[in-house]
């Protein structure tokens, strides 16, 4: 399609223009890497910089070029029979022209087959087996409670109302042993079947690993008792031994049963009684 | 100028000509839906060329340090060095934020271009033979670009993508009989493990990418070779090919594109924060932050997460726990069934002709519904991802929310899918009498059915797609 | 002349149903979480202040009975309308006041920060009434200057991101009870929700948290590290809310992806 020459001429100013705004930017860009950069400012002008070539070659493409239509007739995609054929026969002649072809052609497969399982083998290096690992924590009988800086929980540390993340003393940041420990009017709960000495004085301890996908049950509002996952909202009861309530999580918060020492200070009394966190195949075993 | 002895030198040596002139010549239609998959490619090359400034500076190690750096409120936090690395990077390494933050978003460009690619190939059924290949070529290029999405996002070691990982962790647990075995083996033992960082940056900067670059290179080459399809039109037959020329046009306009993703994606780097990593704190097990979502490609998954009700199979000491269906299962169908669509549609309508010229969506009702159907699900459990923030700004309770969308998505992808259907059969019907009497037919634009230069109406040929031996092309 | 296609139509049908879907849960909204408006209201101005030399009838007195006896009883025993306020302390009731959450007209489940009522006299007349009902916590001390600035990100990460989010603008809780953002909280009103764990109806919604688990120091460094996070450090730009990636993902594709299919239309034909 031909445009008048000064259609083209001023379309070829803008894109000289284009340009330079583009070379302009870019220097700027060397200026102010030279002072010592600015987000923003490097931002922008990488906009301006790349912007102005673009706008360059787009009007040039669009208006100095030929637009055509242009017409090109396509090939047919299938092959012609005859070179189909002349390949077919060329391929398969090492096949045909050697003896036994069978039984070599089972022995390689045997060979093959053999090294492509000894291969899969260096994956076994890539980790541990899971072992029992998944069944304990650190968790263990007079396991000192410890917050995150490491002191120890007396007994009267937490207000009724209150939280906060333990874990056993020789263990302060082991993620499977992450526990969340709230106080709650013992007025107000009944503890559940055989677990009636798991909460001296209100406090009670569940894992706080959320038993749907793993993530910290950290959000606790202490005028409902929820304990509330963020991550998928998933919501447990703390004085109905943390049972799942809302959201898509199906098993309660592994409770830790806990007692207070002659010292004051809150222990437990054995490790989690079932595994923590998310569930999998084996749980039950 | 300098060129023509330039071009000399590697003409004498390759023998190049021919092809340089058969190339330049190629012809390209121009419609401007068919440069969607042009904008994945450059962001691609912008992922390469930013990713590589950043390899020079990121560090893989979860080695635990106490951090003294320019970022003042975490002076003194315990941190890793990968955490540690990609705050240097922000805060110290001039133009690195900037770098950055264009890496982040040219990967959400990236991924989110291949999606409107994919529909654009979905609706107007260029996955049909003989294009079936690049249709899984495709597809795999999308499920490889969530993948590295998540894997790169996860490498700074922050508080929310490390949250990210664990779910990651816990859903690869609820395989079923080898699931525990598969998490360990991936994480290098119980999460969080010392490992998975620098497994995480080899996949990210190594293994994906040479993927990447093989399928799309692959992608591209198939193109070349099949030649781009085209809408119906006058002069546009099965046989041609109706366009602009690659050289010079099409080449301006497409490197004009490449600048014009640049320049967006520059501007985005530099005045749009993206992932703080610094206001969410260094990853610890034990802590967590809400609002807690992964990057957007992954929403669905996240959404499916969230509104999926608290089942899960348990029996003889077993279980196939909640995660699993809709993190595992739920992806994996939807792959499959993606992958499968070809072969699916050319069972159900027994076309197995070669198709060089595209459909409108109201060609094929069925089609365009069942699409239409499907995305109106995903985007449905992709906003359920945000529940909590849904009922934090509308101030409803968040299970009111989550059980709308509990509704919504059983209910709304139906209902779209049987509009879309009805509607379209109804314009598709009444086209073929030459009058529109359809609800809404003021929304349908007016066009007669496609004609050839002579006004005859254009089909493809029967059987079309076999070898022609009257044809003299090589 | 071709123009959009059922995609786009599609496209924008969904958005329109998820426009409804969000008018839906807005009205929903509208109709939860209020309980029912008693038929008489606070006096719409606060009372001439007459001075006294006894507790029971001095400026505080004569302002809660005016404002505040209707729900929470003459002797702030509580009524079916209002908790009790005996034993709640200087410190509740100063926070409650200065964020305005207090008085409020209707029984609401969770009370929101509002343009307080009264001046600053008012409220140290009314707080050193209801200090003066029971024992309770008083109003706490800080000085966010004297606190670590990096002990106070730890002690964030810790103990509120959970609920108000690492960067504090707050979240939803279960029953349609937040956490709310923190942006215009001041020192002594951050120092004091930690202290009496936040505001709710019966007790606070938030947890307590004690002295024994945030000392003075670290309660100076939490209130300094909240104050940094009103202005924190965006280096990286406009912070699009802070809400992380989900509004990175509607940057994504409402900004950057229709900025480039534009420009796509731009250059490309649309067919004849």
């Amino acid at each position: 399609m031909n445009r008048p020459a000064r259609d083209q001429r001023s379309f070829a100013r803008a894109i000289g223009g284009a340009f330079a705004l583009s070379a302009a930017a870019s220097i700027g860009l060397t200026v102010v890497y030279a002072l010592g950069g600015q987000p923003q400012i490097e931002g922008a002008l990488i906009g301006a910089s790349l912007g102005g070539l673009a706008l360059g070659f787009v009007w040039w493409g669009t208006h100095l070029l030929p637009q055509g239509p242009f017409v090109e007739e396509r090939e047919p995609l299938t092959s012609a029979p005859a070179e189909r054929l002349a390949f077919t026969e060329d391929f398969t002649r090492l096949a045909q022209e050697t003896p036994r072809r069978r039984f070599l052609g089972r022995m390689l497969l045997v060979a093959v087959g053999a090294l492509a399982a000894a291969a899969v083998f260096p994956i076994r290096s890539l980790g541990p087996g899971p072992g029992r690992s998944l069944f304990r924590t650190a968790w263990r009988r007079g396991s000192k409670l410890v917050t995150e800086e490491g002191g120890p929980v007396a007994v009267g540390d937490l207000p009724v109302g209150g939280v906060v993340t333990v874990f056993p003393e020789a263990s302060v940041g082991v993620a499977d042993s992450q526990t969340i420990l709230v106080r709650v009017d013992p007025a107000s709960f009944r503890p559940l079947p055989g677990r009636e000495t798991w909460s001296p004085q209100g406090y009670l301890a569940y894992s706080k690993i959320c038993t749907h996908a793993g993530c910290p049950v950290g959000l606790y509002e202490q005028s409902t008792n929820s304990l509330f996952c963020p991550c998928h909202q998933s919501v447990f009861d703390v004085v109905d031994g943390a049972k799942p309530v809302a959201g898509p999580a199906t098993r309660p918060l592994p409770q830790l049963p806990l007692e207070v020492g002659p010292d004051g200070l809150l222990r437990a009394q054995s490790d989690f009684t079932e595994p923590v966190g998310p569930g999998y195949w084996n749980e039950g075993s | 100028m300098i060129t023509r002895p330039l071009a000399r030198w590697f003409d004498d040596r390759l023998r190049a000509s021919s092809f340089a002139h058969h190339a330049l010549n190629k012809v390209f239609p121009d419609d401007w839906s068919f440069m969607l998959g042009e904008i994945a490619l450059y962001s691609f090359v912008i992922l390469v060329l930013t990713g590589t400034f950043l390899t020079f500076f990121f560090t893989p190690s979860s080695k635990e340090i106490v951090y003294q750096g320019s970022y003042a409120p975490l002076r003194g936090t315990r941190m890793s060095e990968a955490y540690a690395s990609v705050l240097k990077i922000s805060f110290d390494v001039r133009g690195g934020l900037v770098f950055r933050q264009m890496h982040h978003w040219a990967a959400n460009l990236f991924v989110a271009a291949i999606v409107i690619h994919l529909v654009r190939i979905f609706f107007t059924g260029a996955f049909r033979r003989p294009r079936e290949l690049n249709w899984l070529i495709g597809v795999t290029l999308l499920a490889l670009g969530i993948f590295n999405g998540f894997t790169g996002y996860s490498l700074p070691d922050d508080l929310l993508s490390g949250t990210g990982l664990r779910i990651a962790y816990s859903i690869a647990l609820s395989i079923p009989v080898v699931g525990t075995w598969t998490a360990f083996l991936i994480f290098g033992g119980e999460f969080p493990s010392q490992d998975i960082l620098r497994r995480l940056l080899i996949t990210h900067i190594m293994i994906v990418p040479a993927l990447l670059v093989a399928l799309i290179s692959a992608h591209l080459a198939i193109l070349w070779r099949q030649k781009h399809t085209q809408f119906r039109g006058r002069g546009r037959t099965e046989t041609n090919v109706v366009g602009s020329k690659l050289w010079p046009t099409y080449a301006a306009k497409s490197l004009g594109l490449f600048f014009g993703i640049a320049a967006v994606l520059g501007a985005f780097g530099g005045l749009l924060q993206i992932n703080p990593i610094w206001l969410y704190g260094p990853f610890s097990p034990s802590t967590v932050t809400s609002p807690a979502q992964p990057d957007w490609y992954l929403g669905w998954v996240e959404g499916a997460l969230r509104i999926f009700p608290p089942w899960e199979f348990r029996s003889f000491g077993h279980a196939v726990p909640n995660p699993f269906y809709p993190a595992v299962l739920l992806p994996g169908v939807t792959f499959l069934i993606l992958y499968a669509w070809p072969f699916l549609e050319r069972w159900a309508t027994g076309d197995r002709a070669e198709h060089h010229l595209l459909d409108r969506a109201r060609d094929h009702p069925a089609r365009t519904a069942i699409g239409a159907g499907a995305f109106t699900f995903y985007v449905v459990l992709h906003f359920a991802a945000s529940n909590d923030l849904l009922a934090k700004t509308f101030l409803v309770s968040v299970s009111a929310v989550t059980w709308a969308f509990r509704i919504l998505v059983v209910t709304l992808p139906v209902l779209v899918g049987a509009i879309t259907y009805a509607w379209l059969s109804a314009v598709h019907r009444s086209e073929a009498e030459g009058v529109l009497r359809v609800p809404l037919a003021a929304f349908v634009p007016v066009e007669p059915p496609p004609t050839d230069d002579e006004g005859e109406h254009v089909e493809p040929p029967p059987g079309h797609g076999l070898y022609d031996p009257r044809s003299t092309a090589p | 002349m071709r123009r959009s296609r059922p995609i786009g139509l599609d496209l924008v049908g969904a958005a329109a149903l998820t426009g409804l879907l969000s008018a839906g849960l807005l009205l929903a909204g509208r109709s939860t979480g209020r309980a029912q408006t008693p038929t008489a209201s606070p006096r719409a101005s606060p009372s001439v202040v007459a001075p006294t030399s006894s507790p029971t009838q001095g400026p505080g007195w004569s302002l809660y009975q005016a404002d505040c006896a209707w729900c929470h009883g003459a002797r702030g025993e509580g009524t079916t309308r209002g908790p009790t306020l005996t034993g709640v302390g200087a410190a509740s009731a100063d926070f409650m006041l200065r964020t305005g959450r207090m008085p409020i007209g209707t029984v609401e489940k969770q009370p929101r920060r509002t343009t307080p009522r009264y001046d600053p006299a008012q409220i140290r007349a009314l707080t050193a009434f209801v200090a003066s009902l029971g024992p309770g916590p008083p109003i706490p001390s800080v000085d966010p200057a004297a606190g670590d600035l990096g002990e106070g990100a730890s002690l964030y990460a810790i103990d509120c991101a959970a609920c108000h989010s690492s960067t504090g603008i707050g979240g939803a809780m279960t029953n349609g009870l937040q956490a709310p953002g923190l942006q215009r909280a001041t020192a002594t009103e951050i120092a004091e929700a930690v202290r009496i764990g936040g505001a709710g109806v019966r007790s606070g919604n938030m947890p307590k948290f004690g002295s024994d688990v945030i000392d003075q120091h670290q309660l100076d460094s939490v209130v300094r590290y909240v104050l940094y996070l009103q202005h924190p450090r965006d280096r990286g730009g406009q912070p699009l809310g802070h809400l992380g990636p989900v509004a990175e993902g509607l940057a994504a594709w409402g900004g950057a992806l229709l900025l480039t299919v534009a420009f796509v239309r731009w250059i490309g034909k649309r067919s004849e």
